[in-house]
């Protein structure tokens, strides 16, 4: 997969391997610079070296040279180069020794020659003494003898190696400077041309990449700004129904508001009213039971009654025997008067009299008879009265007994239309509950709402906004786009 | 006992005690009429009227020991007053559709020794003037039914027990029935 950079990054690579050669050199230009400073500075030193030390011979010759002039004159001005050298012959030796402090080899020269020199100069003053005690003639003696000679030339030897060895450093330093400066024009002039090679491909490659990358997301926000645009005209339009719709539904959350308070209003008064209904419920449960206690009352006398009217039943039998009874004895009465009439009849006159009484027995057993008939009838109707009484009564215990259970499921039916309505009560609380969050709810919705027709005018604004934002684009990309192809074209 | 029904028990027995007391205060009947006394009887569904002239007695109707092959009629023999009687039954003479109880009573005939006539209920005495009884139209001398009471609306008819005990005589001369 083909790694797209950025322009960033095109820019950066394009500029950077430049600057990177330019930093390079001038690394290298102040590193080479540094070089040539410090061998400069080791010619200097070098020079200064060979300096100090000519300075050192000389003060030596100038202490011979005075001493001589002296020695041959007896002048003293001839003793003030003589005296000078001794002044500053030790300065400069500790100078001369600072600059060899690096350098084993000088180091071991120095010493010998500082040794040579403090001595060279401390035996110059006998000669001068000598003179100035002796005369010239002892002193020259002294001077011919040719020790100071000797220290002198191996003082001129030795000065002169050393400054053979630095003269042999100073032009090996000079290769060394001719070197690095042959080096530096090299790199600096290689080094520039690549540089600028470098910087012209990079600023080819980056234009080119630049051009076909930005040609692309040209004609790509060309393309994306003609859709913006499109897509703000389309917003614009759904902003305004969106506005529209809010609006409507605004009104429609406000119209659902006060219809959820009415609702929470009457599931208010429905609670008010099941709880009445609930304690009537509660009251006529009371009333049922103590309706069920007095129907127990009275089916307990109702059983007493049908207890009364079966005894009198069987009170009624009893005397129904005893009526039968009575009626046996009248009819077997009436037979033996009929007997006693038939036996009057047989006995002709003489049974006359006796069947006047035969007959009113007869008569007296038929009215007997007729009342007892009379009674049996009455006992049947009040037997019949009390057999109706008694199944009227059983089947006043029946309805009694209906009615206990009819009450019993009433005081049943009472306590589950309490519990029902108290259920209901609960259930109209919390439906009083419900819309009172759903009216509180829907009035929270009814200012989302108007927020969200606030925002849908906001947002009709903003997509009309776009819109001009959109066309601008769609102008800068043309704009773009043409100036792109011009210089491409260019 | 509701207090009507006790109310009518004292008016039956006030009419009780005030028709007895009303008894002794009534004059001798006329012993010159010519009542004839009647007793109703019932056999089945069927009333009739016998003389009271024709009988000896009425009695219970008792253990009856039965006769195998005896006459029509004849329900067996029993023992009143220490003599045996044949009893008949009346209704079966008679032709009557009898009933399914037994017979209580036992109508002890005056000229026929040892026959009574078996009824169902005895359930009148009856006193009637001659001129009440009259011939049943279309009735041949010597039936059994021969005569008819009228009484105001009462109309029953009158047994010949003489003509009975003639049937019967006639029944017990032809010998028992044959199987």
């Amino acid at each position: 997969m083909r790694r797209s950079w950025t322009i960033g990054q095109q820019l950066a690579v394009g500029f950077g391997l430049p600057i990177l050669l330019i930093i390079g050199l001038g690394l290298f230009s102040f590193r080479t610079s540094h070089q040539q400073v410090d061998t400069a500075r080791r010619v200097a030193h070098t020079h200064e070296v060979i300096a100090d030390i000519v300075d050192v011979l000389s003060l030596v010759k100038d202490a011979e040279t005075g001493q001589r002039g002296f020695i041959i004159s007896g002048a003293d001005e001839f003793l003030t180069p003589y005296r000078t050298a001794v002044d500053h012959v030790n300065r400069e030796l500790t100078e001369l020794g600072l600059l060899y402090a690096s350098s084993p080899r000088q180091q071991a020269r120095f010493e010998v020659l500082q040794g040579l020199v403090r001595e060279q100069v401390l035996k110059l003053g006998d000669p001068i003494a000598v003179r100035q005690r002796d005369g010239l003639e002892v002193a020259a003696k002294l001077v011919a003898i040719g020790e100071g000679k000797r220290r002198m030339d191996e003082i001129r030897r030795i000065t002169r190696e050393m400054i053979d060895e630095e003269r042999a450093a100073l032009a090996e330093r000079a290769t060394e400077a001719e070197q690095a400066a042959a080096w530096h024009s090299n790199v600096v002039g290689f080094g520039t041309v690549g540089t600028i090679v470098l910087a012209l491909l990079a600023a080819t490659v980056v234009m080119r990449t630049l051009d076909r990358q930005i040609g692309s997301s040209v004609q790509s926000l060309q393309s994306a700004s003609s859709e913006l645009q499109a897509a703000a005209t389309q917003q614009a339009r759904g902003a305004k129904g969106q506005v529209s719709s809010s609006v409507e539904a605004s009104a429609t959350m406000r119209e659902l508001v006060a219809t959820a308070r009415q609702i929470a209003e009457s599931a208010q008064r429905v609670t008010l009213v099941a709880t009445d209904n609930a304690t009537a419920a509660r009251a006529g449960e009371q009333t049922v039971v103590a309706a069920r206690t007095a129907i127990e009352t009275v089916k307990q006398q109702v059983d007493r009654i049908v207890g009364h009217m079966l005894e009198l039943g069987r009170r009624s039998q009893d005397i129904g025997a005893i009526v039968d009874l009575i009626n046996e004895l009248s009819e077997q009465t009436n037979i033996l008067a009929i007997n006693a009439t038939i036996e009057a009849a047989g006995a002709g006159d003489a049974g006359r009299r006796f069947a006047v009484i035969a007959d009113e027995i007869r008569r007296l057993a038929d009215r007997v008879g007729g009342s007892t008939k009379d009674i049996r009838s009455l006992i049947e109707e009040v037997r019949g009265a009390a057999n109706t009484s008694v199944m009227a009564t059983e089947d006043g215990a029946k309805a009694a007994d209906a009615c206990a259970r009819q009450f019993v499921e009433m005081s049943v039916s009472f306590s589950r239309i309490a519990g029902s309505v108290e259920s209901t009560a609960d259930a109209s609380r919390e439906i009083e509950l419900s819309t009172r969050q759903q009216s509180t709810a829907v009035e929270q919705a009814s200012t989302a709402i108007a927020e969200v027709a606030q925002t849908a005018r906001e947002t009709d604004a903003s997509a009309a906004q776009m819109l001009e934002t959109a066309v601008q684009l769609t102008s800068l990309a043309r704009q773009l786009a043409a100036l792109i192809r011009r210089e491409t074209a260019a | 006992m509701s207090w009507r029904s006790v109310a009518v028990v004292r008016a039956k027995l006030r009419e009780l005690g005030r028709a007895f007391d009303d008894g002794f205060a009534l004059p001798e009947p006329d012993r010159t009429s010519q009542a004839v006394l009647l007793l109703g009887v019932r056999t089945g569904h069927a009333q009739f009227a016998v003389q009271i002239a024709d009988l000896a007695g009425v009695h219970p109707s008792g253990w009856v020991a039965r006769l195998p092959g005896g006459p029509p009629g004849l329900l067996g023999l029993a023992g009143v007053r220490g003599k045996l009687r044949a009893v008949y039954h009346l209704g079966h003479l008679l032709g009557v559709k009898s009933a399914a109880e037994a017979p209580r009573w036992l109508l002890l005939a005056r000229y026929g020794e040892g026959v009574a006539f078996a009824v169902d209920e005895v359930d009148a005495h009856l006193r009637a003037q001659a001129d009440e009884i009259i011939p049943r139209e279309g009735a041949r001398p010597g039936e059994r039914v021969g005569w008819v009471l009228e009484q105001g609306t009462r109309r029953l008819a009158v047994l010949d027990i003489g003509s009975l005990l003639s049937t019967i005589e006639q029944g017990a001369a032809r010998g028992p029935r044959v199987r």
